[in-house]
């Protein structure tokens, strides 16, 4: 549990989250129980015609996952050459209450770890992507930096008519 | 690779996932065709008859569109890059012709390998929703030799090839 956080009452309530530095200084959060496993350098396979911030697919327990580069998503732009996989983070979501769970990953080239929030950490937004309502279910502020809560089904959902 | 952290209490729910990602079984007659690292899945009915490259192949005032034969057996050809689109230059290893799409003037493409499939059984796995781009070339996959082979159709090859190359 991360301590950089604003001192608690102590009977404050409190939920987990993963916390993912997806490029330098800048952070977003999952839910907890949303965050199956980081994996280290996992095979990355290139799909043709696939999303410029999708890295291709890769095998995780008798499945293969889309692997997306959050950094590139949510800048809107292509790096020339795709980032190294490294490491991925692992999320479980559902494109629908009731239906089954899916999967995919996202790259993870820095921190992962978990930090308890509080609903009156919450805050704004940062400004640095128009996509962040697309994405963010939420918002809360850790360390001076404002993180935004993903929601995986919108992360891995389909593509069109995010622009 | 190594699992950094345990599943979390999503994991119970994991047999009602695997129905819902659940390959579906596709048969028939397929032709596989391999382009260096690529290999693609096409229904047998798309792709015309394999003949190998005999002669030069020349430049056109297209970029990424070669010239093959002369007089009736003329062909436009194109060689795919890894990702599907046209490469500007001829690449070494590629000694078969394929014609895919119908019509008139159906397009050649260069390939390393032909290989016809007759009365296959494959698990055929859709494309994850974050993969679904409008216009994308490939709308699945299958596992073969280790490997995964893209499911395509001429329709999209040739669309998506000529459309990149512009």
């Amino acid at each position: 549990v991360d301590t950089r956080l604003p001192e608690a009452p102590p009977d404050e309530q409190r939920a987990p989250a993963r916390l993912l530095e997806y490029k330098r200084g800048a952070y977003v959060a999952f839910a907890a129980h949303a965050t199956i496993g980081l994996i280290d350098g996992p095979t990355v396979v290139p799909v043709p015609g696939a999303p410029y911030y999708c890295l291709g697919l890769m095998a995780w327990q008798d499945r293969w996952l889309p692997v997306i580069d959050l950094n590139t998503l949510l800048r809107a732009y292509a790096e020339p050459e795709p980032p190294p996989a490294g490491h991925v983070l692992v999320l479980a979501y559902q494109s629908e209450p009731g239906q089954p769970l899916q999967y995919g990953a996202v790259c993870a080239p820095w921190l992962v770890t978990m930090v308890e929030v509080a609903d009156r950490q919450q805050c704004g937004l940062p400004r640095d992507s128009d996509l962040w309502p697309w994405f963010a279910l939420a918002c809360f502020e850790y360390d001076d930096h404002p993180v935004p809560v993903l929601d995986a089904a919108q992360v891995f959902g389909l593509p069109q008519g995010r622009y | 690779m190594k699992h950094a952290f345990e599943p979390g209490s999503m994991m119970k729910d994991e047999a009602a996932s695997r129905m819902g990602s659940a390959p579906g079984r596709a048969g028939g007659n397929f032709v596989l065709l391999r382009a260096d690292s690529l290999r693609l899945l096409l229904p047998q009915h798309d792709v015309g008859a394999a003949e190998y490259i005999e002669h030069e192949l020349r430049t056109t005032a297209r970029p990424g569109i070669y010239e093959h034969g002369e007089g009736t057996s003329l062909r436009q050809v194109v060689a795919l890059s890894g990702d599907m689109t046209a490469l500007k230059s001829f690449p070494a290893g590629r000694f078969v012709l394929a014609s895919l799409g119908a019509g008139e003037r159906p397009l050649s493409f260069a390939w390393s390998e032909v290989q016809v499939l007759i009365d296959v059984q494959f698990e055929r796995h859709p494309l994850p929703p974050a993969m679904q781009e409008a216009g994308a070339p490939i709308d699945g996959f299958v596992e073969r030799d280790g490997g995964l082979v893209f499911c395509t159709t001429a329709e999209r090859v040739v669309s998506y090839a000529t459309a990149m190359g512009n």
